[in-house]
Protein backbone atom coordinates (compact mmCIF):
# COMPACT_ATOMS: atom_id res chain seq x y z
CA UNK A 1 0.00 0.00 0.00
CA UNK A 2 1.30 3.40 -0.88
CA UNK A 3 2.11 5.71 1.95
CA UNK A 4 -0.62 8.03 3.15
CA UNK A 5 0.37 11.67 2.80
CA UNK A 6 0.54 13.66 6.02
CA UNK A 7 -2.07 16.41 6.15
CA UNK A 8 -0.94 19.92 7.03
CA UNK A 9 -2.39 21.50 10.20
CA UNK A 10 -4.71 23.90 8.37
CA UNK A 11 -6.38 20.96 6.63
CA UNK A 12 -6.72 19.01 9.89
CA UNK A 13 -8.32 22.10 11.46
CA UNK A 14 -10.84 22.24 8.66
CA UNK A 15 -11.73 18.60 9.21
CA UNK A 16 -12.14 19.23 12.95
CA UNK A 17 -14.65 21.95 12.13
CA UNK A 18 -17.03 19.28 10.93
CA UNK A 19 -16.93 17.32 14.16
CA UNK A 20 -18.85 17.87 17.35
CA UNK A 21 -17.10 19.10 20.44
CA UNK A 22 -17.02 15.66 22.01
CA UNK A 23 -15.72 14.03 18.86
CA UNK A 24 -12.98 16.63 18.69
CA UNK A 25 -12.06 16.18 22.33
CA UNK A 26 -11.54 12.49 21.70
CA UNK A 27 -8.97 13.36 19.01
CA UNK A 28 -6.79 15.24 21.46
CA UNK A 29 -5.00 12.01 22.31
CA UNK A 30 -3.95 11.22 18.73
CA UNK A 31 -0.71 13.19 18.77
CA UNK A 32 0.77 16.40 20.13
CA UNK A 33 -0.05 18.22 16.92
CA UNK A 34 -3.69 17.10 16.99
CA UNK A 35 -3.87 17.95 20.66
CA UNK A 36 -2.79 21.50 19.95
CA UNK A 37 -5.22 21.78 17.05
CA UNK A 38 -8.13 20.49 19.11
CA UNK A 39 -7.34 23.03 21.80
CA UNK A 40 -6.62 25.81 19.36
CA UNK A 41 -8.02 29.31 19.52
CA UNK A 42 -11.41 28.13 18.35
CA UNK A 43 -11.99 26.21 21.54
CA UNK A 44 -11.36 29.33 23.59
CA UNK A 45 -14.25 31.03 21.88
CA UNK A 46 -16.53 28.23 22.76
CA UNK A 47 -18.44 28.27 25.97
CA UNK A 48 -17.73 25.11 27.80
CA UNK A 49 -19.43 23.72 30.81
CA UNK A 50 -17.13 22.02 33.22
CA UNK A 51 -18.97 19.64 35.48
CA UNK A 52 -17.58 18.22 38.64
CA UNK A 53 -19.84 15.47 39.87
CA UNK A 54 -19.52 12.16 41.58
CA UNK A 55 -19.61 10.10 38.42
CA UNK A 56 -17.56 12.31 36.17
CA UNK A 57 -15.07 13.99 38.40
CA UNK A 58 -11.51 15.00 37.90
CA UNK A 59 -9.19 12.29 39.11
CA UNK A 60 -6.96 12.93 42.03
CA UNK A 61 -3.27 13.33 41.67
CA UNK A 62 -3.65 15.40 38.54
CA UNK A 63 -0.91 17.91 38.57
CA UNK A 64 -2.35 20.25 35.97
CA UNK A 65 -5.89 21.02 34.98
CA UNK A 66 -6.81 20.22 31.41
CA UNK A 67 -6.72 22.81 28.70
CA UNK A 68 -10.49 22.94 28.29
CA UNK A 69 -10.84 23.63 31.97
CA UNK A 70 -8.33 26.43 31.75
CA UNK A 71 -10.44 27.89 29.02
CA UNK A 72 -13.89 27.24 30.40
CA UNK A 73 -15.92 30.35 30.84
CA UNK A 74 -19.01 28.75 32.27
CA UNK A 75 -18.47 26.47 35.16
CA UNK A 76 -21.08 24.31 36.73
CA UNK A 77 -20.07 22.56 39.89
CA UNK A 78 -22.34 19.70 40.72
CA UNK A 79 -21.05 18.59 44.08
CA UNK A 80 -23.70 16.00 44.82
CA UNK A 81 -22.08 12.90 46.21
CA UNK A 82 -18.53 14.15 46.04
CA UNK A 83 -16.04 13.19 48.66
CA UNK A 84 -13.86 15.75 50.34
CA UNK A 85 -10.83 15.05 48.21
CA UNK A 86 -12.70 15.53 44.99
CA UNK A 87 -14.22 18.69 46.29
CA UNK A 88 -10.78 20.04 47.10
CA UNK A 89 -9.58 19.21 43.63
CA UNK A 90 -12.65 20.70 42.02
CA UNK A 91 -12.09 23.90 43.93
CA UNK A 92 -8.53 24.12 42.78
CA UNK A 93 -9.42 23.49 39.17
CA UNK A 94 -12.12 26.10 39.37
CA UNK A 95 -9.77 28.73 40.62
CA UNK A 96 -7.53 28.15 37.65
CA UNK A 97 -10.13 28.75 34.98
CA UNK A 98 -11.27 32.11 33.61
CA UNK A 99 -14.86 31.70 34.71
CA UNK A 100 -17.54 34.14 33.73
CA UNK A 101 -20.53 32.10 34.75
CA UNK A 102 -20.51 30.01 37.85
CA UNK A 103 -23.21 27.69 39.07
CA UNK A 104 -23.05 25.43 42.09
CA UNK A 105 -25.50 22.64 42.84
CA UNK A 106 -25.49 20.30 45.77
CA UNK A 107 -27.24 18.95 48.80
CA UNK A 108 -26.84 20.35 52.26
CA UNK A 109 -23.86 18.35 53.32
CA UNK A 110 -21.95 18.76 50.11
CA UNK A 111 -22.75 22.41 49.84
CA UNK A 112 -21.03 22.87 53.13
CA UNK A 113 -17.75 23.68 51.55
CA UNK A 114 -19.25 26.33 49.40
CA UNK A 115 -21.91 27.76 51.60
CA UNK A 116 -20.74 27.41 55.15
CA UNK A 117 -17.02 27.11 54.96
CA UNK A 118 -16.60 29.34 52.00
CA UNK A 119 -19.38 31.82 52.32
CA UNK A 120 -19.86 32.46 55.98
CA UNK A 121 -16.32 31.83 57.14
CA UNK A 122 -15.44 32.98 53.72
CA UNK A 123 -11.86 33.96 53.60
CA UNK A 124 -10.36 30.53 53.75
CA UNK A 125 -11.36 28.65 50.69
CA UNK A 126 -13.48 29.33 47.80
CA UNK A 127 -15.69 32.30 47.66
CA UNK A 128 -13.23 35.00 48.42
CA UNK A 129 -10.69 33.72 45.91
CA UNK A 130 -13.47 33.56 43.35
CA UNK A 131 -14.50 37.10 44.02
CA UNK A 132 -10.93 38.32 43.97
CA UNK A 133 -9.99 36.44 40.88
CA UNK A 134 -13.02 36.54 38.66
CA UNK A 135 -13.35 40.23 38.16
CA UNK A 136 -15.24 39.51 34.98
CA UNK A 137 -17.81 37.18 36.47
CA UNK A 138 -21.17 38.22 35.05
CA UNK A 139 -23.49 35.60 36.34
CA UNK A 140 -23.45 33.90 39.68
CA UNK A 141 -25.81 31.10 40.62
CA UNK A 142 -26.08 29.21 43.83
CA UNK A 143 -28.65 26.53 44.37
CA UNK A 144 -29.58 23.75 46.72
CA UNK A 145 -30.83 20.46 45.40
CA UNK A 146 -34.42 19.41 46.00
CA UNK A 147 -35.65 19.04 49.56
CA UNK A 148 -33.06 21.33 51.07
CA UNK A 149 -32.71 24.99 51.74
CA UNK A 150 -29.53 26.96 52.14
CA UNK A 151 -28.59 30.33 53.48
CA UNK A 152 -26.97 32.94 51.40
CA UNK A 153 -26.15 36.60 51.28
CA UNK A 154 -24.89 37.12 54.76
CA UNK A 155 -23.11 40.42 55.29
CA UNK A 156 -19.65 39.06 54.61
CA UNK A 157 -20.97 37.26 51.58
CA UNK A 158 -22.39 40.47 50.16
CA UNK A 159 -19.09 42.19 50.84
CA UNK A 160 -17.41 39.66 48.60
CA UNK A 161 -20.04 39.85 45.91
CA UNK A 162 -19.48 43.57 45.91
CA UNK A 163 -15.99 42.86 44.63
CA UNK A 164 -17.43 41.59 41.36
CA UNK A 165 -17.86 44.76 39.33
CA UNK A 166 -19.10 42.96 36.22
CA UNK A 167 -21.77 40.91 37.97
CA UNK A 168 -25.10 41.37 36.24
CA UNK A 169 -27.13 38.30 37.03
CA UNK A 170 -27.64 36.71 40.41
CA UNK A 171 -29.58 33.51 40.60
CA UNK A 172 -30.41 31.74 43.83
CA UNK A 173 -32.33 28.51 44.09
CA UNK A 174 -33.86 27.33 47.37
CA UNK A 175 -32.19 29.86 49.62
CA UNK A 176 -33.59 31.40 52.77
CA UNK A 177 -33.17 35.09 52.34
CA UNK A 178 -34.18 36.12 55.83
CA UNK A 179 -32.25 39.02 57.27
CA UNK A 180 -30.59 39.76 53.96
CA UNK A 181 -29.67 43.40 53.89
CA UNK A 182 -29.95 44.11 50.20
CA UNK A 183 -28.98 47.72 50.68
CA UNK A 184 -25.39 46.61 51.29
CA UNK A 185 -25.12 45.41 47.69
CA UNK A 186 -23.08 47.68 45.47
CA UNK A 187 -23.33 45.73 42.23
CA UNK A 188 -25.21 47.01 39.24
CA UNK A 189 -27.34 43.90 38.99
CA UNK A 190 -29.66 43.69 36.01
CA UNK A 191 -31.38 40.44 36.74
CA UNK A 192 -32.17 38.73 40.00
CA UNK A 193 -33.76 35.32 39.93
CA UNK A 194 -34.88 33.93 43.24
CA UNK A 195 -36.25 30.52 42.43
CA UNK A 196 -38.10 28.67 45.20
CA UNK A 197 -36.61 31.12 47.64
CA UNK A 198 -38.94 32.54 50.30
CA UNK A 199 -38.93 36.30 50.60
CA UNK A 200 -41.15 38.79 52.38
CA UNK A 201 -42.50 42.05 51.09
CA UNK A 202 -40.19 44.19 53.15
CA UNK A 203 -37.07 42.51 51.77
CA UNK A 204 -38.49 42.73 48.26
CA UNK A 205 -39.00 46.45 48.63
CA UNK A 206 -35.52 46.90 49.95
CA UNK A 207 -34.24 44.95 46.99
CA UNK A 208 -36.21 47.20 44.65
CA UNK A 209 -34.83 50.30 46.32
CA UNK A 210 -31.27 48.98 46.01
CA UNK A 211 -31.53 48.08 42.33
CA UNK A 212 -33.76 50.67 40.71
CA UNK A 213 -32.35 49.75 37.28
CA UNK A 214 -33.30 46.08 37.59
CA UNK A 215 -34.67 44.63 34.38
CA UNK A 216 -35.78 41.23 35.59
CA UNK A 217 -36.91 39.96 38.97
CA UNK A 218 -38.05 36.36 39.12
CA UNK A 219 -39.74 35.15 42.27
CA UNK A 220 -40.85 31.93 40.62
CA UNK A 221 -42.00 28.99 42.74
CA UNK A 222 -41.41 31.22 45.71
CA UNK A 223 -43.22 31.57 48.99
CA UNK A 224 -44.07 35.21 49.40
CA UNK A 225 -44.31 36.00 53.06
CA UNK A 226 -46.22 38.63 54.92
CA UNK A 227 -46.15 41.56 54.91
CA UNK A 228 -47.00 40.94 51.26
CA UNK A 229 -48.46 44.30 50.21
CA UNK A 230 -45.69 44.78 47.66
CA UNK A 231 -46.60 41.68 45.67
CA UNK A 232 -49.13 42.22 42.94
CA UNK A 233 -50.58 38.77 43.38
CA UNK A 234 -51.22 39.12 47.11
CA UNK A 235 -54.73 39.48 48.45
CA UNK A 236 -53.63 42.45 50.55
CA UNK A 237 -51.68 44.04 47.70
CA UNK A 238 -51.39 47.77 47.95
CA UNK A 239 -50.86 49.85 44.85
CA UNK A 240 -48.62 52.22 46.78
CA UNK A 241 -46.12 49.55 47.69
CA UNK A 242 -46.24 47.73 44.36
CA UNK A 243 -42.98 46.19 43.23
CA UNK A 244 -43.78 46.84 39.60
CA UNK A 245 -44.39 50.47 40.38
CA UNK A 246 -41.06 50.74 42.11
CA UNK A 247 -39.28 48.95 39.29
CA UNK A 248 -40.91 50.45 36.22
CA UNK A 249 -38.37 48.98 33.79
CA UNK A 250 -38.37 45.56 35.36
CA UNK A 251 -40.17 42.40 34.44
CA UNK A 252 -41.44 40.88 37.68
CA UNK A 253 -42.44 37.27 37.45
CA UNK A 254 -44.55 35.41 40.00
CA UNK A 255 -44.80 32.08 38.25
CA UNK A 256 -46.36 29.49 40.57
CA UNK A 257 -45.78 31.63 43.65
CA UNK A 258 -47.69 31.21 46.88
CA UNK A 259 -48.51 34.06 49.16
CA UNK A 260 -48.51 33.43 52.86
CA UNK A 261 -52.09 33.23 54.01
CA UNK A 262 -53.51 36.01 56.12
CA UNK A 263 -55.58 33.51 58.02
CA UNK A 264 -54.47 32.46 61.38
CA UNK A 265 -54.25 28.74 60.90
CA UNK A 266 -54.94 27.99 64.55
CA UNK A 267 -58.10 29.99 64.95
CA UNK A 268 -59.12 29.91 61.29
CA UNK A 269 -59.68 33.64 61.39
CA UNK A 270 -58.28 36.24 59.23
CA UNK A 271 -55.51 38.31 60.69
CA UNK A 272 -56.10 41.86 59.72
CA UNK A 273 -53.49 43.31 57.41
CA UNK A 274 -53.16 46.17 59.87
CA UNK A 275 -52.10 43.80 62.58
CA UNK A 276 -55.19 43.88 64.79
CA UNK A 277 -54.95 40.72 66.87
CA UNK A 278 -57.65 38.20 66.44
CA UNK A 279 -59.75 37.65 69.47
CA UNK B 1 -14.15 29.87 -25.41
CA UNK B 2 -10.86 30.85 -23.86
CA UNK B 3 -8.60 28.18 -22.52
CA UNK B 4 -5.43 28.18 -20.49
CA UNK B 5 -2.66 25.68 -20.02
CA UNK B 6 -1.68 24.15 -16.71
CA UNK B 7 1.50 22.19 -16.09
CA UNK B 8 1.65 19.64 -13.26
CA UNK B 9 4.58 18.58 -11.10
CA UNK B 10 5.34 15.64 -13.39
CA UNK B 11 5.49 17.88 -16.47
CA UNK B 12 2.11 17.01 -17.99
CA UNK B 13 0.33 19.90 -19.70
CA UNK B 14 -3.43 20.29 -19.54
CA UNK B 15 -5.52 22.63 -21.67
CA UNK B 16 -8.45 23.78 -19.57
CA UNK B 17 -11.39 26.13 -20.07
CA UNK B 18 -10.53 29.35 -18.25
CA UNK B 19 -13.88 29.28 -16.48
CA UNK B 20 -13.17 25.81 -15.09
CA UNK B 21 -9.63 26.71 -14.07
CA UNK B 22 -11.02 29.68 -12.15
CA UNK B 23 -12.72 27.31 -9.71
CA UNK B 24 -9.27 27.43 -8.17
CA UNK B 25 -8.69 30.55 -6.11
CA UNK B 26 -4.96 30.16 -6.66
CA UNK B 27 -5.25 30.15 -10.46
CA UNK B 28 -7.84 32.96 -10.37
CA UNK B 29 -5.43 35.11 -8.38
CA UNK B 30 -2.59 34.33 -10.78
CA UNK B 31 -4.70 35.34 -13.76
CA UNK B 32 -6.43 38.36 -12.33
CA UNK B 33 -4.05 39.90 -9.84
CA UNK B 34 -0.59 38.86 -10.80
CA UNK B 35 -1.38 39.29 -14.47
CA UNK B 36 -0.13 36.07 -15.94
CA UNK B 37 -1.33 36.22 -19.50
CA UNK B 38 -2.64 32.89 -20.75
CA UNK B 39 -2.67 34.19 -24.31
CA UNK B 40 1.10 33.85 -24.33
CA UNK B 41 0.58 30.13 -24.53
CA UNK B 42 2.75 29.62 -21.51
CA UNK B 43 1.46 27.01 -19.06
CA UNK B 44 0.80 27.94 -15.44
CA UNK B 45 3.03 25.72 -13.33
CA UNK B 46 1.27 23.81 -10.54
CA UNK B 47 4.34 22.41 -8.88
CA UNK B 48 2.47 20.77 -5.99
CA UNK B 49 -0.05 18.81 -8.02
CA UNK B 50 0.48 15.52 -9.82
CA UNK B 51 -1.21 14.94 -13.17
CA UNK B 52 -3.39 12.04 -11.96
CA UNK B 53 -4.77 14.23 -9.21
CA UNK B 54 -5.22 17.31 -11.38
CA UNK B 55 -7.14 15.21 -13.86
CA UNK B 56 -9.48 14.13 -11.12
CA UNK B 57 -9.87 17.65 -9.79
CA UNK B 58 -10.67 18.98 -13.25
CA UNK B 59 -13.49 16.43 -13.53
CA UNK B 60 -14.90 17.81 -10.29
CA UNK B 61 -14.45 21.43 -11.39
CA UNK B 62 -16.12 20.72 -14.74
CA UNK B 63 -19.13 19.26 -12.94
CA UNK B 64 -19.40 22.07 -10.40
CA UNK B 65 -18.42 24.99 -12.61
CA UNK B 66 -21.93 26.44 -12.65
CA UNK B 67 -22.60 25.98 -8.92
CA UNK B 68 -23.88 29.12 -7.24
CA UNK B 69 -21.76 30.68 -4.50
CA UNK B 70 -22.48 28.83 -1.28
CA UNK B 71 -24.27 30.85 1.39
CA UNK B 72 -22.06 32.18 4.11
CA UNK B 73 -22.21 29.81 7.01
CA UNK B 74 -22.69 30.88 10.55
CA UNK B 75 -19.35 30.20 12.18
CA UNK B 76 -21.02 28.94 15.34
CA UNK B 77 -23.48 26.65 13.67
CA UNK B 78 -22.69 22.98 13.91
CA UNK B 79 -21.51 21.92 10.49
CA UNK B 80 -23.28 19.04 8.85
CA UNK B 81 -21.46 16.15 7.30
CA UNK B 82 -24.48 14.32 5.95
CA UNK B 83 -25.23 16.72 3.13
CA UNK B 84 -22.70 15.50 0.56
CA UNK B 85 -24.40 15.27 -2.82
CA UNK B 86 -24.44 11.84 -4.40
CA UNK B 87 -22.25 12.89 -7.32
CA UNK B 88 -19.54 14.04 -4.91
CA UNK B 89 -19.99 10.92 -2.84
CA UNK B 90 -19.29 8.76 -5.88
CA UNK B 91 -16.49 11.06 -6.94
CA UNK B 92 -14.75 10.59 -3.59
CA UNK B 93 -15.14 6.83 -3.49
CA UNK B 94 -11.42 6.42 -3.99
CA UNK B 95 -8.60 4.93 -1.99
CA UNK B 96 -7.49 6.95 0.95
CA UNK B 97 -4.25 8.06 -0.57
CA UNK B 98 -6.06 9.58 -3.53
CA UNK B 99 -8.59 11.23 -1.22
CA UNK B 100 -5.80 12.84 0.80
CA UNK B 101 -3.93 13.86 -2.36
CA UNK B 102 -7.09 15.46 -3.73
CA UNK B 103 -7.55 17.27 -0.44
CA UNK B 104 -3.96 18.54 -0.42
CA UNK B 105 -4.22 19.66 -4.02
CA UNK B 106 -7.58 21.34 -3.39
CA UNK B 107 -5.99 23.13 -0.46
CA UNK B 108 -3.07 24.25 -2.63
CA UNK B 109 -5.39 25.31 -5.43
CA UNK B 110 -7.71 27.03 -2.94
CA UNK B 111 -10.93 25.30 -3.99
CA UNK B 112 -13.14 25.85 -0.96
CA UNK B 113 -16.10 23.75 -2.01
CA UNK B 114 -13.94 20.77 -2.89
CA UNK B 115 -12.02 21.04 0.38
CA UNK B 116 -15.28 21.22 2.31
CA UNK B 117 -16.66 18.10 0.71
CA UNK B 118 -13.36 16.26 1.28
CA UNK B 119 -13.29 17.38 4.90
CA UNK B 120 -16.85 16.14 5.38
CA UNK B 121 -15.86 12.79 3.93
CA UNK B 122 -12.84 12.53 6.20
CA UNK B 123 -14.85 13.73 9.21
CA UNK B 124 -17.28 10.88 8.55
CA UNK B 125 -14.33 8.51 8.46
CA UNK B 126 -13.14 9.81 11.84
CA UNK B 127 -16.45 9.54 13.66
CA UNK B 128 -16.53 6.61 16.01
CA UNK B 129 -12.87 5.72 15.64
CA UNK B 130 -10.46 5.39 18.53
CA UNK B 131 -7.32 7.50 18.71
CA UNK B 132 -5.29 4.46 17.75
CA UNK B 133 -7.39 3.72 14.69
CA UNK B 134 -7.08 7.33 13.64
CA UNK B 135 -3.31 7.24 13.97
CA UNK B 136 -3.22 4.26 11.63
CA UNK B 137 -5.66 5.86 9.20
CA UNK B 138 -3.79 9.13 9.08
CA UNK B 139 -0.28 7.78 9.31
CA UNK B 140 0.39 9.68 12.52
CA UNK B 141 2.98 8.76 15.08
CA UNK B 142 1.92 8.77 18.71
CA UNK B 143 4.46 11.20 20.10
CA UNK B 144 3.08 11.42 23.61
CA UNK B 145 5.28 10.12 26.40
CA UNK B 146 3.90 6.91 27.93
CA UNK B 147 0.93 7.52 30.19
CA UNK B 148 0.31 11.03 28.89
CA UNK B 149 -2.47 9.90 26.60
CA UNK B 150 -4.47 8.42 29.47
CA UNK B 151 -4.00 11.57 31.48
CA UNK B 152 -5.36 13.77 28.72
CA UNK B 153 -8.32 11.49 28.27
CA UNK B 154 -9.03 11.58 31.98
CA UNK B 155 -8.78 15.34 32.19
CA UNK B 156 -11.07 15.89 29.25
CA UNK B 157 -13.81 13.51 30.11
CA UNK B 158 -15.70 15.85 32.39
CA UNK B 159 -15.80 18.78 30.04
CA UNK B 160 -18.93 19.45 28.08
CA UNK B 161 -20.03 21.91 25.50
CA UNK B 162 -22.60 24.37 26.63
CA UNK B 163 -26.01 23.05 25.70
CA UNK B 164 -27.89 25.31 23.37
Amino acid sequence: MSEIPVLPPEVISMILDFLTFRERLALATVSKQWHDLVFGPKLCQQQLVFRVSSTKGPSLGESQPSLPVQRCRRVQVDCRGLDEEKVALGKRLLLESPVQHLAVIGSDLEMKWVLEECLSLMSRLMFEPICNKYQKLERLSFGMSGGQFGKFLTESCIAHINKLPALKILQLVRMFLDNVNWSLCRNQLQKIRLVSSPIDGRAAQQLAATFPELRELFLDYGYLRQPAEAFEIAENFSEEQSLRRRLPRCRVSYYDCHVESLYDTCSGRRRDAGGVPSS
Amino acid sequence: MSTIKLETSDGVKFTVKTQVAKCSGTIRTMLEDIGINPQDGEAIPLSNVHSTILQKILVWAEHHVDDPEPPREDADAAKRTDDICSWDEDFLKVDQRTLFDVMLAANYLDMKQLIAVCCKTVANMIKGKTADQIRRTFNIENDFPPGEEDKIRLRNQFCEERSR
